[in-house]
């Protein structure tokens, strides 16, 4: 009788051992998204005059829900070059978060890649993560006057892949800017 | 490789010309004696499968069936108050076979409907035999259960696999695991079914109308998965099972332990555990990086058992941690279109046994209380308590946080089912059904969190006469859904109420001896998902912005079935059509619109609801060429039509045929039971789809050889081996019932091997026979 009682209360012991949910139903978490990027902003300075602008794209609140607020065309000024940096921030956040710290510090696993639509702007990546370059700075080279493009911006993450090409890994970002380029 | 069938097709042709005729003359006889004290049995029932033969044995005990063709034969044993037998066998030539079921008067541990008529039964109702679950013990869930004509294998890569019935699949099929309805986060094909199919011992899966007593939402069937019995006679028995698998080079073990106390005759139990572990699998041409699988599983249950009441505790822990190939993680559609398009992923090629970024890891915790109380020889009362806990968390590719996951869902359920069964002239089943469960999320946004109750009752009649057996049955179902979200920070819950009621009539008649012909029309339905009322955001992985609508009604089937199985001297052959029409079936449709996100622009699909219909024809054949070669034959051919828009169905099987060749060599001794297969499938390309419902064209048709050795060594307690060379050619080809197809190839060639060892340790002084 004595070995029945502590068979069933042992098996008892376990069952009530179960594992269990220990959030609340009816209180949900607040959305918590690692690495959530929603805006990018191109810095462009005239090597020359030294004319700095900030072109922007923001989305507020990530992908889907409310349509992007805001994509500014960017301005080049012909036949010359421009430097230029990009900045990705989290402004879902306050204090909005400076994500582009965490891509200088992983610099080894992230290339921002460059696509003119119709190759009237050359770019330059000027910064290097010691073997590969990183794309966060850049210069930009601009032809005649007049032209209406398009400069793609893509941030990659591609972790140990990292080739110097914009092949492998898996897009983080990808904002297609117009570009328009005056004359002087 | 049309050519190849053609001439495979002639092949088998001449070997059935150049083959002897064969006669059916072969008898099956025995004895049946109770377990214990080795008196006669009289009045079991002796049933031979698929064919109608049946007997029952005489006042001493004895039985013989005559008129049997040689080739494989199973064998059911049924006595009142006895656990049914269930024996494989291949005759050659006519055969003693004694049964010793275990008797006690009332223990009708058993009992269900229809027990000795099994040959009459309406439900279209297929089974895994033995031997292939003994050979499917190293494979997912969805890979063995596709062995059944009509079952698809639905994947998101290697790891994550579930069965499609009839083209329907997730919240349309529902699985009961050891009597309790599987809960996870089952709503998308990126979701396996969670659970040690090692620990399986008895498949069954229900195709169609006809499963009122499991539920109202078994809208393309139920598949049904039980573990081994507990043992009722003193002493211990149990089987350890190794197996491995080359791809992947992976390495699955298993092992059961079945006992019952000398001292408590009344207390049995069983423990089961299994681990699994696998590494990158192969492809013809390169490594499919990330496609490792970690699995540790325990279950244990201990039963007592009076004479006519008792109860019974089962617990089982399924633990998997498994990769996702790293290709099929993408940002966006460049990404996407970007991986269609390469020769091969960008990926590693290399073997590795290590998971990284991106896995998931899920774990699965099953309490089972099951009580039951007989009346009396014809008549109990039974009630099942459930709980489950379901925690699945998923890894993306990178994360700043390590050890976290980008998100993780935690769903508790607990169900009770309370079932009154009475067997008579007419058979009844009374039962009634609640469920509540409850789930929470962290992390990112995909589902939020939701509250749901559910209560159903129904009843099961059944009538038979003669040749003719009849039944119907009737269910209502109550759920209640509560809600919970954050929307600009104010927490909305609002609530859903949905109610239906769903019925069944069934219909089974023996034309003859070896013809039988049943027919089933009935109805099921679902309320919608939390994912497709809810759901809003980026599905990362499918490259769309997914929009649930909190407006969607209830899924709602009517089902119509009819089969004719034939059994010929030489030729078997079992055949079904089926109808589905849907008033409301709820699909992910693409609006043709994309929203532009800071990942670039995604196509956005919304949750809508259509009539739709799916129809279809499953057949299987067996021809026998002579006593050593059997030639089998199946294809299951659907067609699934959006009758709203006027277009195909999106996601439906494609056409497939299957036929084997099969060879039980006259072996001597110990390689008696020896079988060898040469399976050749040939999946058509699915040519019914619309360009603009999906990224990219289905993938083209495809052939693939497997051979298979089999053999139970017959040592004084038996030895299965089994050696299976899948895709032996080494082919290459994507399943387009696979989510991953945009990104890679399936596996390459598979060779697959295992061994199961059972035990058996009787008390010495008992019982001899």
């Amino acid at each position: 009788m004595i070995k029945k009682t502590l068979l069933v209360s042992g098996f008892l012991a376990m069952i009530f051992a179960c594992e269990k949910d220990d959030n609340k139903v009816d209180n949900p978490t607040d959305e918590h998204e690692e690495e959530l990027i929603t805006s990018v902003d191109v810095e462009v300075e005239h090597i020359g005059s030294g004319a700095t602008n900030t072109y922007s794209f923001k989305d507020l609140d990530g992908p889907g829900g409310n349509e992007p607020t805001q994509l500014d065309t960017i301005y080049l000024i012909e036949n010359s070059r421009h430097a230029v940096s990009i900045s990705f921030l989290n402004e879902s956040e306050d204090p909005a978060e400076d994500i582009t710290a965490e891509i200088s510090e992983e610099a080894d696993e992230h290339i921002i890649c460059f696509e003119s639509s119709n190759g009237d702007v050359i770019v330059n990546r000027s910064d290097s993560d010691g073997t590969y370059e990183i794309g966060l700075e850049s210069t930009w080279t601009s032809s005649n006057a007049g032209s209406v493009s398009s400069m793609t911006i893509t941030l990659k993450h591609q972790g140990a892949d990292k080739d110097g090409t914009c092949t492998p890994g898996e897009t983080d970002v990808e904002v297609v800017f117009p570009v328009k380029i005056l004359g002087l | 490789m049309l050519r190849l069938e053609k001439i495979f097709t002639f092949g088998l042709l001449l070997i059935s010309i150049l083959s002897f005729s064969q006669t059916c003359n072969l008898t099956l006889s025995g004895s049946v004696t109770d377990e214990h004290n080795n008196e006669p049995l009289p009045f079991a029932f002796i049933v031979i499968e698929g064919i109608n033969k049946a007997t029952t044995s005489d006042s001493l005990g004895n039985y013989q069936i005559d008129g049997l063709c040689p080739g494989k034969v199973i064998i059911h044993c049924d006595h009142m108050g006895c656990e049914r037998i269930i024996d494989t066998l291949y005759l050659n030539e006519s055969t003693e076979r004694d049964f010793h079921p275990e008797h006690h008067v009332n223990e009708l541990g058993h009992l269900e409907i229809h027990i000795e008529t099994k040959a009459t039964e309406t439900k279209q109702e297929k089974s895994l035999d033995q031997i292939t679950i003994d050979q499917t013990q190293t494979q997912q869930p969805g890979e063995a259960l596709s062995n059944i004509q009509g079952v698809q294998n639905q994947s998101s890569g290697t790891n994550v696999s579930k069965p499609s019935i009839h083209g329907m699949h997730s919240n349309r099929v529902l699985i009961l695991n050891n009597e309790i309805r599987q809960e996870g986060q089952q709503w998308g094909t990126d979701h396996g079914i969670e659970l040690d199919f090692t620990n399986s011992k008895n498949v069954q899966v229900i195709t169609g109308a006809n499963s009122i007593a499991y539920g109202s939402d078994a809208i393309g069937g139920v598949i049904i998965l039980n573990p081994s019995p507990l043992r009722k006679k003193h002493g211990i028995e149990g089987s350890i099972n190794v197996g491995g698998e080359s791809n992947g080079q992976k390495g699955v073990t298993s092992a059961e332990v079945n006992g019952n106390f000398k001292a408590i005759p009344e207390l049995s139990y069983r423990l089961q555990g299994s681990l699994k572990k696998g590494g990158n699998v192969n492809s013809p041409d390169y490594y499919i990086d990330n496609t490792g699988i970690e699995e540790k599983n325990y279950a244990w249950a201990v039963g007592y058992q009076a004479n006519n009441y008792g109860l019974q505790v089962d617990y089982s822990d399924y633990n998997a941690e498994f990769g996702i190939f790293s290709g099929a993680h993408i940002g966006n559609l460049t990404d996407l279109l970007n991986a269609f398009n390469a020769d091969k992923p960008n990926t590693p090629d290399q073997f590795s046994y290590k998971i990284q970024r991106p896995f998931q890891s899920v774990s699965h915790e099953t309490v089972k209380v099951k009580s039951f109380l007989y009346f009396n020889d014809s008549s109990k009362l039974e009630l099942i308590y459930g709980r489950q806990f379901n925690q699945r968390s998923e890894f993306d590719t990178h994360s700043s946080e390590d050890n976290e996951p980008d998100f993780n869902f935690n769903l508790t359920s607990h169900t009770v089912d309370l079932k009154y069964v009475f067997k008579g002239k007419w058979n009844h089943q009374y039962g009634l059904q609640g469920l509540y469960q409850t789930n929470t999320w962290n992390g990112r946004f995909f589902i939020p969190n939701f509250e749901k109750y559910g209560i159903g009752g129904y009843l099961i009649e059944e009538y038979k006469k003669g040749r003719n057996l009849i039944d119907f049955g009737l269910r209502y179902d109550f759920n209640y859904l509560s809600v919970y979200y954050f929307e600009n920070e104010i927490l909305l819950n609002p609530n859903h109420n949905f109610q239906n009621i769903n019925g069944n009539i069934g219909y089974s008649y023996l034309l003859s001896d070896s013809l039988t012909f049943r027919t089933n029309i009935g109805s099921a339905w679902r309320p919608p998902s939390v994912n497709e009322l809810y759901s809003n955001g980026l599905h990362h992985g499918s490259a769309s912005l997914e929009y649930g609508d909190n407006q969607l009604d209830i899924e709602q089937v009517f089902n119509w079935n009819a089969s004719l199985d034939k059994q010929m001297k030489r030729f078997d052959l079992s055949t079904q059509i089926y109808a589905n029409y849907f008033q409301n079936y709820i699909y992910l449709a693409p609006t043709g619109e994309t929203q532009l996100t800071i990942r670039g622009a995604f196509p956005v699909y919304e949750f809508r609801q259509i009539k739709a219909s799916i129809i279809g024809w499953d057949f299987n054949g067996t021809y026998k060429i002579n006593s050593q070669l059997d030639f089998d034959f199946g294809t299951s051919i659907l067609r699934g039509n959006d009758l709203s828009n006027n277009k195909f169905l999106w996601g439906m099987p494609s056409d497939e045929y299957n036929t084997t060749l099969i060879y039980k060599p006259k072996f001597k001794k110990i390689l008696k039971n020896t079988t060898l297969e040469v399976n050749y499938s040939y999946v058509n390309r699915q040519f019914r789809f619309n360009a603009e419902d999906d990224f990219v064209d289905p993938p083209q048709g495809y052939s693939l050889i497997n051979l298979k050795a089999y053999t139970k060594l017959n040592f004084k307690t038996p030895i299965t081996l089994y050696l299976n060379i899948n895709n032996a050619l080494n082919t290459s080809y994507r399943n387009y019932l696979n989510r991953f197809r945009y990104f890679t190839d399936e596996m390459g060639r598979n060779v697959v091997f295992g061994l199961k060892y059972n035990f058996e340790i009787n008390e010495q002084h008992h019982h001899h026979k």
